[in-house]
């Protein structure tokens, strides 16, 4: 669906990409993070087919983007992080001017899949941060694109919003879609993306899938409260488990990091039970992104 | 390109645009004849209380021909900046504003978008002057006598109206180039008053677009003159078209 080899670009002397390549699979949703002026935005912006590049190769959709006479031809679906409208035209009409072939019965069905039907005739300057991103996504789908390509599309929006557009971008995912989008927000990528790529400084760090990802590079973390505080002796006396990578304390709170990810925690347990103490609480936290995320943007 | 021109219609009647525009050319098509025969000779009454009226009615050879000669000097000189500044924008705040990612992306073609700017406000402007034209006609008609042919007056509202398009395209041009839109509208009126000046001080009309103005200004049409100026009007109109769509090509799009 989209295959990137060794892509360059300057802006005047300041290299933002350096050799980036990546490749996104049919039907899958791929996660873009990075921190910002990574160069996430540029490299989707060359893949919409709306930016140059000097060096590398960019294919969509089997179409090389270099030989393009015109972005429209890649026939892919677009939304920019912040997505600009006239806003003097009402959500039909500027859906209509953005179809390829108009028909007001497609334009209504996917307002209505926006969400959108209370507001098909209201001016867009009228319109939330929220709306204006499901008409975004809706101004996306309108030409039937096979990929999508999606620029920070929850960033901006209250947990509701986000949540409506996650949702969305599953449906999606449901229709057949091959989905690329880019986010700060950590939780959102762990929670629908199939496969992630890492960008900083215009260079992938990595590309893998989410499941591997996760299993590889995040240790299982422990979070175990006791009635009482432990001693530094009795935490001592943990530390010399062969599984524990790590121990901190604070209060009557232990956070126990595991060397490895398949480990049983039940020697883990067997272990804090000889404290003697009476244990409140004793719980895996669960393994996500913002730890990698800072790891290796440091 | 219908859906391109329905755009460009929705944009110049919901943004005030096409209203600002309207009202200034026929404000100032009725305001001329009035000026001639009602304020001009008041003024002349008041600063020379002495002079007979028949003298200052002489001095001031108020008629239609001077009246839509006067609108016409108006629709350059006051007319220029109005729609400089009301267009300025048309292609410039566009590329500024990021609001073409859109439509490129779903496929609008670059031609369709830069032409139908130009039919568009193009064809509003050309039949703005035209109309306007025909008000002073009218308006000047009553008040002093018919005395210009009809004919001449629609050939010079069509020569005003190609002027305008020439314009147009200089606007669409230097929005693609500069991205900005005061600097669109100045460099337009640059342009456009360096044309008149030199033109004027060279006595090169016949062979700039500044001609079109200048001949139907005089209401006096030699032909072959008029050819020339046209025919390298269009040919400049072209030339910005053609630059215009490939600054388009190459630009950059969504840029912050």
């Amino acid at each position: 669906m989209i295959e990137i080899k060794n892509l360059n670009k300057h802006f005047g002397q300041f290299h933002a990409l350096k050799g980036i390549s990546l490749r996104v699979k049919e039907n899958e949703i791929y996660g873009f993070i990075g921190h910002n002026g990574a160069g996430k935005s540029t490299t989707m912006n060359i893949m919409a087919g709306l930016s140059h590049f000097e060096e590398g190769s960019c294919i969509i959709n089997g179409q090389d983007v270099k030989e393009l006479a015109k972005p429209g031809d890649l026939n892919v679906g677009f939304l920019p992080e912040n997505p600009q409208f006239y806003p003097w035209m009402n959500a039909t009409e500027y859906l209509l001017y953005c179809s390829k072939n108009p028909d007001k019965q497609k334009v209504k069905e996917i307002i209505a899949w926006a969400g959108l039907e209370q507001h098909a005739s209201r001016k867009i300057k009228g319109f939330s941060r929220g709306m204006k991103q499901r008409l975004g996504l809706a101004v996306a789908l309108i030409n039937d694109p096979k990929l999508i390509i999606l620029d920070e599309p929850s960033s901006a929006l209250d947990p509701e919003g986000r949540s409506e557009v996650l949702r969305l971008m599953v449906e999606l995912k449901n229709m057949g879609k091959t989905i690329i989008f880019s986010s700060h927000i950590l939780s959102d990528i762990e929670r629908i993306c199939d496969r992630i790529g890492m960008i900083e400084n215009g260079e992938i760090i990595f590309e893998k899938s989410l499941v591997s990802l996760l299993n590889e590079n995040v240790k299982p973390i422990f979070d175990i409260e006791f009635k009482h505080m432990i001693s530094t002796l009795q935490i001592e006396r943990l530390m010399e488990h062969k599984d524990i990578l790590k121990v901190e304390a604070k209060d009557n709170m232990l956070t126990v990091q595991l060397k490895q990810n398949d480990l049983d925690p039940k020697s883990l347990l067997e272990s804090v039970l000889e404290f003697d103490v009476p244990i409140l609480g004793f719980n895996l936290r669960k393994n996500n992104l913002e730890s990698l995320f800072i790891k290796e943007g440091n | 390109m219908f859906k391109e021109l329905k755009k460009e219609w929705i944009f110049a009647s919901r943004s005030g645009r096409l209203f600002i525009l309207s009202m200034s050319f026929i404000f100032l098509a009725v305001l001329t004849p009035i000026m001639l025969k009602v304020l001009i000779p008041e003024i002349f009454r008041m600063q020379f209380p002495n002079l007979p009226i028949e003298e200052i009615n002489r001095m001031i050879n108020a008629s239609q021909l001077t009246a839509i000669q006067g609108f016409m000097s108006d629709l350059f000189e006051l007319g220029m900046i109005i729609v400089v500044f009301t267009l300025c924008s048309i292609m410039a705040q566009e590329i500024r504003d990021n609001t073409l990612v859109f439509p490129i992306v779903s496929g609008n073609k670059f031609v369709n978008i830069i032409g139908s700017k130009m039919i568009f406000f193009g064809g509003v402007l050309g039949l703005l002057v035209t109309i306007s034209i025909l008000i002073c006609y009218a308006y000047a008609g009553i008040l002093f006598e018919f005395e210009v042919a009809l004919q001449d007056v629609l050939y010079a509202g069509l020569l005003q109206g190609s002027y305008f398009l020439f314009i147009v395209s200089n606007l669409i041009m230097w929005g693609a180039l500069l991205k900005r839109t005061l600097p669109t509208g100045f460099v337009t009126l640059v342009v456009a008053y360096l044309l008149q000046a030199v033109g004027g001080l060279l006595d090169i009309h016949a062979y700039l677009p500044s001609g079109l103005i200048d001949f139907s200004s005089k209401l006096q049409f030699q032909s072959q003159n008029i050819i020339t100026s046209v025919s390298i009007t269009i040919f400049l109109i072209a030339i910005m078209l053609m630059i215009t769509h490939s600054a388009m090509k190459k630009m950059e799009y969504n840029i912050r």
